[in-house]
């Protein structure tokens, strides 16, 4: 396993470049060899060089924007956030509108304890723009991750085994349970003159 | 147990996964390179594993999922007395002395992987392609033991991302059940450990101040950066199809065949992780062909490398895709239907050729995703071209890997139609940074330039 170091070592520092490069130190000298030293003037010589580099690649305005608008107001961000780490406000703080409007619709059905037998037929979100409700509507795969509730989209050849629909009432959310099947496949017609957009 | 408890164990265990794999493969590396790596390997152990429990309709509770990590170190760790003689190894090569000047990189680079490190914690999994996928698959299979669940009862024809590969479920899964709500921090373990490696990379060749700037350009491309914290598949994609190029190139060097067929598994990760970089893998079959010819090894040596090679991947696609789309989930998902079946139109090959350009690559909307990395390592190339007149073999190398990507995603987008510009593209594009890196890292104005530096140093 001995003679086997000197080859690890050779095998690991040798550069992908076929050209007679120098590696660094650290990268190549077994242990017991002398490192190459650097003094400290010289050491400080370089120090200077590294930070007024750094200096100038923040400069450059890309790199300047991304510092300023990401990196820097998300350490503020972090300041803030670690002393909330209230899981509920966590999502919300990601999701907002969404996962507001799926989770006031799901405790709809949980008031009434049906919730794990709804299949809850969705407007698009132009629907909602029309009748004047800024509401954007998750997609089923979603609503169902962020609530447990199943709900379906009008255009999906499933969609008259809904037993529910959600609709703009009065400004706000209508709940209908499905009574009457030909009421529900005039819900869906109408609701399929609307673009679906996730 | 606190949550950086709970990560620092995590780790321990990817670590012993990982060092168990490249000491059955016998791959050798200095300790910055070697440690990163085994803790990647170890994070692509743990995608692997309740893959293969589902696979045997084993249900996924947490006792079975982390009995199945445990025994995938024990079986991985097989070689034990050559385990521990590399280890002691290891740990003997082990030093920590930064130099000075490279201070002022390394607290940047580790300040700025903080940050995303606690955005990634604190924040709930956000891209839809995961809410809508992986995610809920995930959310789902912890309550019900299993991957194929309700989920695939819902409403899905919005969306196909159920029916992507199972790594980021299986990663969700079990950071789920260790105790994260969101998952996701397994994302900034491959980061930091990918970022320490590409460091440690470039010292190899060029002076630490140049490999610390570098480093920092590559972690300041706008684009990229945002998915080290938002959790999708391009980010880990880049990650070990970079070091599977890495490793093929080492074969080159050294013509060890081990090397060659730890490439080629780390590839098969990468196809785990995005199915269709099995093309990808496919286009650097003419290279390896030409480094047989090129050394007089033959055409028939050359054909077995690229089977080595690519092989693994296949094996991954079929396992993933074929085998798990087709006779596990429980929805119909036509694959087939998914690609150009209008091929003899190469229209849509130069189109989108023209729109990676134009749009994604040399325009402000390009500055703005990626910053001016591409533009730097265009430079950097036109300068070498200038001054030094021919390129190294390493170069030549690396810029090989740079086109296959380069090309590969027009190709990409011919052939899958699915694969559209402004998302599936643009994140794919991520693959080409660390290939431009180590080339700049081989390029050989800055590789004396760091001699010349080096050499004053020391003198």
């Amino acid at each position: 396993m001995k003679k086997k170091k000197t080859v690890s070592q050779g095998g690991t520092a040798s550069t992908s470049s076929s050209q007679p490069v120098q590696p660094s130190p650290a990268a190549t000298q077994p242990k017991q060899a002398p490192t190459a030293t650097t003094n400290g003037f010289k050491a400080f010589i370089l120090l200077v060089a590294a930070v007024i580099s750094m200096l100038i690649f923040f400069g450059i305005e890309p790199n300047k924007l991304w510092l300023n608008q990401r990196i820097l107001p998300y350490w503020e961000d972090y300041k803030e956030q670690k002393l909330n780490l209230d899981l509920e406000e966590r999502k919300l703080a990601r999701y907002q509108t969404d996962y507001l409007f799926a989770k006031n619709v799901t405790s709809f059905f949980e008031k009434r304890g049906n919730a794990n037998k709804v299949l809850l037929l969705l407007p698009p979100t132009d629907y909602f723009a029309a009748n004047g409700l800024q509401i954007h509507v998750p997609e089923p795969a979603v609503f169902y991750y962020m609530t447990g509730l199943k709900t379906i989209w009008a255009n999906s050849p499933e969609a008259n085994k809904a037993n529910w629909v959600l609709t703009a009432k009065n400004g706000g959310l209508g709940f209908d349970s499905v009574i009457n099947k030909q009421v529900l496949q005039d819900t869906i017609a109408a609701f399929k003159k609307f673009k679906i957009t996730l | 147990m606190s949550g950086i408890m709970i990560i620092v164990l995590l780790t321990i265990i990817q670590f012993i996964a990982g060092f168990g794999i490249l000491n059955l493969f016998k791959i050798d590396g200095k300790p910055g390179l070697f440690i990163p790596l085994a803790i990647l390997l170890g994070v692509a152990v743990f995608s692997v594993m309740p893959f293969v429990l589902q696979l045997a309709y084993i249900p996924l509770t947490s006792t079975n999922v982390f009995i199945s990590i445990i025994i995938a170190c024990v079986l991985l760790n097989i070689k034990f007395k050559s385990g521990i003689a590399r280890l002691n190894e290891l740990k003997s090569n082990i030093r920590f002395k930064p130099k000075l000047y490279e201070l002022p990189f390394v607290i940047m680079i580790a300040f700025i992987i903080f940050v995303s490190a606690w955005r990634c914690f604190y924040f709930p999994p956000t891209p839809r392609d995961l809410t809508s996928g992986a995610e809920v698959i995930a959310e789902y299979a912890i309550r019900e033991k299993t991957m194929i669940n309700s989920v695939f009862s819902v409403n899905l024809e919005t969306t196909n991302n159920v029916f992507k590969p199972p790594f980021i479920t299986c990663l969700q899964i079990i950071y789920k059940y260790a105790g994260f709500e969101f998952g996701q921090v397994w994302l900034s373990t491959i980061v930091a450990c990918f970022i320490i490696f590409l460091y440690q990379a470039l010292t190899l060749t060029v002076h630490r101040i140049f490999a610390g700037l570098l480093v920092l350009f590559f972690m300041a491309i706008p684009e990229m950066f945002a998915y080290t914290f938002m959790v999708l598949f391009d980010y880990s994609n880049a990650v070990f199809f970079c070091l599977a190029i890495w490793y093929l190139y080492r074969f080159y060097e050294n013509q060890q065949r081990s090397y060659l067929a730890f490439a080629g598994l780390l590839m098969a990760i990468a196809t785990y992780i995005r199915s269709e970089t099995l093309i990808l893998a496919c286009l650097m079959i003419p290279a390896i062909l030409w480094h047989h010819w090129k050394n007089k090894t033959g055409i028939v040596k050359g054909l077995v490398s690229s089977a080595f090679f690519v092989a693994p991947s296949v094996l991954a696609y079929i396992i993933s895709i074929t085998i798990f789309i087709n006779r596990y989930l429980p929805v119909q998902y036509n694959i087939g239907q998914l690609v150009n079946n209008n091929l003899f139109d190469l229209s849509p090959l130069f189109n989108r050729f023209s729109e990676i350009n134009s749009q994604l690559i040399f325009s402000d909307m390009g500055v703005g995703y990626y910053g001016y990395f591409i533009y730097f390592f265009i430079l950097l190339l036109a300068l070498e071209l200038v001054v030094k007149r021919k390129l190294t073999p390493a170069t030549r190398n690396w810029l090989y890997a740079v086109l296959v990507i380069y090309l590969g995603f027009p190709l990409l987008g011919y052939l899958l139609p699915l694969l559209d510009l402004n998302n599936s593209t643009k994140r794919g594009l991520f693959k080409l940074f660390p290939l431009m890196l180590l080339y700049m890292a081989n390029n050989s104005l800055l590789v004396s330039w760091s001699q010349k530096i080096l050499k004053w140093e020391t003198k």
